[in-house]
């Protein structure tokens, strides 16, 4: 027992020891603090800012050089906006004794454009996201390739609150047609953060004496570092962004393709998380290898011996599998951005997905094993595996009465809630936006045509009421619930279901024969 | 006696439908290739990981529809007071598992069948008509693969009439791609038209494509979004010796060149494949067993001389819905070494359209044509079929198949015949 508690204790902190050089000298007890005051510069020729072709929603978005391209702003005097600064290796009691946020931080959506471009927030706090404009934005949010969260804006001067848990640089996009709008924000687990004004100031207040180390990110120069030392005054510094090498008249590469300023965000953890984490760790080794021998067997012909999607077997399937490592899923209870549930994962598994090759299991494999392959599923992505708890399931109403009143409420609703601009007036999946739709994966992606009457997440109402609700994850179809009341998404559901046509005949001549169709 | 046993073992053969292969009409129904569940590029024979438990186990059993409790969406917990789940509900039970570890496999095919024929008449006037009621084992085939590595496959198989296949598989892609490469080495059976189930369909073994008709070459597939194309150098010594010596006249590199692209694409809802096919064989030393009945008996020497045969042909499937067409349509062509005789020319078709009232269930039409000499109306061969095939349980096939067929130069006139089989399969 004695060698396992010192390898344990060992191991817990870990943690504590790497990256030594930016843990910063232990604050005396209550130590007055100071501000450090700085400055973000780009050393090259500033840019003109690019004027944006705007080419969609023209009537709200403006033409003709209204909007800019804000990835690289640099002022007159070189100052450079939207960059991200970060104190790395902020220890818990620094945390603790820390200045708190005092205003929560918004996103605006104005003139078809993420206000502010850039910004930085403390983990766990709670973004507001609203829009000006009268018109349909879905706030999509990736971290790295995987979607945390996409939120439909649907109207104007609606407000959604969004709490960020997961440290990392979530990068934004919109899908309705907007191919320009983009904007970042950088999750922060500790409150010593900021993010450069349009002259490139920034400050970051509450820091006792030390020496600190600076981490500053933009979305296309890259990251730079710089130590710092706080004494008895506010400190002054300055970041300089270089251009890039290949460029020495100034112009600047494209954007990264993937920023991984997110992996420097170091959380501290506590010894309490780190016995949890460790916890979570066994749980899931022990998913994995309970489930390693099912799914080699049964699903990675398909979605691969690293369930990445690409199995052999693949190459003819008329939907391409799930990559299952992102922990992004279409079919949840769960709020936008979470993970499925273990519930949710069973029921994909049991009855497939309807008009793919994904095949329904059940009455193939026991209820053991699909539970078993589930798990399996659930130990290949971190998204199961955070600190943060899951939510509880989305709470499914009792079905409102679906009558004629209820589908024209349910019509009204599909227009005002911009459902149009890419279902199309009839629910054909021809919107205006439709043809430009990509997935998570950058695979192009058609609304489905409600006609037909059948939907992949499944007929009736209940399936229609979840997808509008928590959105469909890997896609642009963003979550609703936050922007409509339970009565008003159970009449978009029912509206949906009305749209199918009722030829029984043909329907059932014209449909594939099998058993994933609804009962 | 002899030759009313003569006959009956022509009738049993022209009507066996011994071979199984791949059923083109599940790649058609599902916008696939025949590799999508087989190991051949080809089709046919030794499943793989997707065929046998993917595709077998979830898409070709009759089986009940899922439980609507298992649609229902819903976060409450489930209810104490329900039943258990019971062994019915609860899993296929098939314990067998052809995967003998990770990377050894097992296959087979294991057909046997109940036959009875009707011809028209005696084979001479005023003969009694035999009637032939029997049961036959058709096939009994047992594949292995072996995976030698992520690119390499082995691949043989000991058919108990069909001789054997052994092959080697080189696959470029070990992951799905947009664009693939496959080279097959060994003594295969080539890829050409759709590659039926029933080997001796006048598109088949009657034009010198049968079940037996393997060979010694080189494959290479390719595969480029929705285009396959496959392009074979074989011996030409189908069903025959293992080296190419035969045929006096043949030179030393006359070789047998098969071909075959298609293209796979969508129309709406319908789903299509569109394609054609080409083999060339110079120097053998045998005409169509179809066209070339017409030739006396006493050319047999001048046949030996040596045959160069062309076969060219389309084919079309189509699916939509429960609805499935296959169409395949060659041409035949046989011009002999020998002065003495004449070329033979002629086409031959297989349509089928299948419906699927369910899952596990097709009931199936089909229609054959084959003309000898190109006019249409003289020495035509006509066959129409109805097939009821069931799939009740994992890997078993269950088929019913009632045909009638018009063939004026049988001695024994038009005849009907039936067939029963069951086919055990992994």
């Amino acid at each position: 027992m004695r060698l396992r508690t010192i390898i344990i204790l060992a191991v817990a902190s870990v943690p504590l020891l790497v990256r030594a050089d930016d843990v910063p000298t232990p604050p005396a007890a209550a130590a007055a603090t100071h501000t450090i005051h700085g400055k973000v510069r780009f050393a090259g020729t500033p840019p003109v800012p690019e004027a944006i072709h705007v080419h969609h929603d023209t009537h709200v978005c403006g033409q003709g050089g209204a909007l800019v391209d804000e990835s690289l702003l640099v002022d007159a005097n070189g100052g450079l906006a939207n960059t991200i600064v970060v104190i790395q290796g902020v220890t818990p009691e620094l945390v603790a004794s820390g200045p708190r946020p005092t205003t929560p931080p918004t996103l605006d959506q104005r003139n078809c454009a993420f206000v502010p471009h850039a910004q930085s927030v403390t983990q766990g706090t709670e973004l507001a996201i609203q829009s000006k404009d009268p018109l349909l934005h879905n706030i999509h949010a990736f971290l790295g390739k995987r979607t945390v969260f996409n939120l439909a804006i649907p109207v104007a001067n609606k407000v959604v609150q969004r709490r960020l848990d997961e440290p990392g640089i979530i990068r934004i996009r919109c899908d309705s047609g907007h191919t320009w709008m983009s904007a970042y924000i950088a999750v922060v687990p500790h409150q010593f953060h900021a993010t450069s004004s349009r002259d490139g100031s920034f400050q970051i207040a509450g820091l006792p004496p030390g020496s600190y180390t600076l981490r500053a990110w933009h979305e296309r120069l890259g990251a730079v570092e710089q130590r710092i030392e706080v004494t008895t005054a506010d400190a002054q510094v300055s970041l300089t962004f270089q251009p890039p090498q290949d460029s020495p008249s100034g112009k600047v590469a494209p954007p990264p393709a993937e920023p991984t300023f997110g992996d420097a965000l170091v959380a501290t953890r506590s010894a309490v998380q780190q016995v949890d984490e460790r916890q979570r760790m066994e749980q899931r080794a022990r998913y994995s290898s309970e489930g390693r021998q099912l799914f080699h067997k049964f699903c990675a012909t398909c979605h691969g011996d690293h369930a990445t999607g690409t199995g052999t077997s693949a190459r003819f399937t008329n939907t391409p599998p799930r990559d299952l490592t992102r922990g992004t899923f279409k079919f949840r209870m769960t709020p936008a951005g979470s993970p499925p549930s273990e519930a949710d994962l069973n029921r994909t598994i049991s009855v497939g997905v309807r008009g793919t090759h994904m095949p329904s299991w059940r009455g193939v494999l026991t209820r053991a094993q699909i539970t078993t392959l589930a798990r399996y599923v659930m130990s290949l992505s971190d998204a199961f595996w955070t600190q943060t708890p899951l939510p509880p399931p989305l709470d499914i109403p009792t079905e409102t009465p679906y009558d004629a009143s209820s589908v024209a409420r349910g019509k009204a609703l599909f227009t005002k809630m911009s459902c149009v601009t890419c279902h199309g007036l009839e629910g054909r999946g021809n919107g205006p936006a439709a043809a430009a739709l990509v997935d998570d994966w950058s695979h192009s992606i058609k609304p489905p045509d409600f006609t037909t009457g059948a939907l992949k997440g499944g007929c009736c109402g209940a399936a229609v009421y979840r997808a509008v609700s928590t959105g469909l994850a890997g896609t642009p179809m963003p979550a609703f619930g936050g922007a409509m009341t339970p009565a008003e998404l159970w009449d978009v559901a029912h509206y949906v279901m009305s749209l199918g046509r009722r030829r029984p005949a043909v329907d059932y001549l014209l449909a594939p024969a099998g058993r994933i169709t609804p009962p | 006696m002899t030759w009313r046993l003569a006959i009956a073992f022509v009738l049993i053969w022209l009507v066996l439908p011994s071979r199984a292969e791949a059923l083109p009409r599940f790649a058609a129904r599902n916008g696939m290739e025949c590799i999508q569940c087989h190991v051949s590029p080809a089709g046919g024979g030794m499943r793989n990981a997707y065929g046998r438990n993917v595709f077998a186990r979830n898409w070709l059993p009759l089986r009940s529809r899922i439980p609507a409790e298992d649609w229902v969406l819903t976060n409450q917990p489930p209810d104490p007071n329900a039943p258990a789940p019971t062994d019915k509900d609860d899993g296929d039970r098939t314990v067998f598992d052809p995967e003998i570890n990770t990377w050894l496999a097992i296959g087979g095919d294991l057909r046997g069948a109940y036959i009875l024929i009707l011809p028209e008449r005696g084979a001479t006037p005023g003969s009694k008509r035999e009637i032939t009621s029997s049961f036959f084992l058709m096939q009994a085939d047992l594949y292995h693969s072996v995976a030698l590595n992520d690119h390499l496959t082995a691949v043989f198989d000991f058919g108990a009439y069909t001789g054997f296949e052994a092959w080697a598989l080189y696959h470029w892609k070990r992951e799905a791609s947009d664009y693939d490469v496959m080279c097959r080495v060994g003594r295969i059976m080539p890829a050409f038209g759709i590659r039926e189930v029933e080997h001796q369909l006048y598109t088949r073994e009657r034009i010198g494509l049968g079940a037996s008709d393997r060979d010694t070459g080189v494959e290479v597939t390719g595969y480029a979004g929705p285009l396959t194309a496959t392009v074979s150098v074989l011996n030409g010594t189908f069903g025959d010796t293992a080296f190419d010596t035969h045929g006096s006249s043949r030179r030393t590199f006359e070789k047998a060149f098969v071909s075959r692209i298609s293209y796979r694409g969508e129309l709406g809802p319908l789903r299509l494949q569109l394609g054609g096919s080409f083999y060339g064989n110079q120097g053998t030393n045998q005409a169509s067993p179809l066209f070339g009945g017409a030739l006396a008996s006493a050319d047999a020497t001048e046949i030996g001389r040596g045959v160069n045969e062309v076969r060219a042909g389309g084919f079309l499937t189509a699916n939509l819905g429960r609805f499935t067409y296959l169409a395949d349509l060659v041409w035949v062509r046989d011009s002999f070494y020998s002065s003495v005789l004449s070329p033979l020319r002629g086409y031959t078709s297989y349509q089928e359209l299948s419906f699927q009232p369910r899952q596990g269930l097709d009931v199936v039409a089909t229609l054959e044509f084959a003309d000898p000499d190109l006019d249409i109306l003289d020495d035509r061969l006509l066959r129409v079929g109805g097939v009821v095939e069931l799939f009740p349980w994992t890997f078993t096939e269950l088929r019913a198949m009632v045909r009638k067929t018009w063939d004026p130069s049988s001695p024994t006139g038009d005849a009907w015949d039936v067939v029963l089989f069951s086919h055990l399969y992994f």
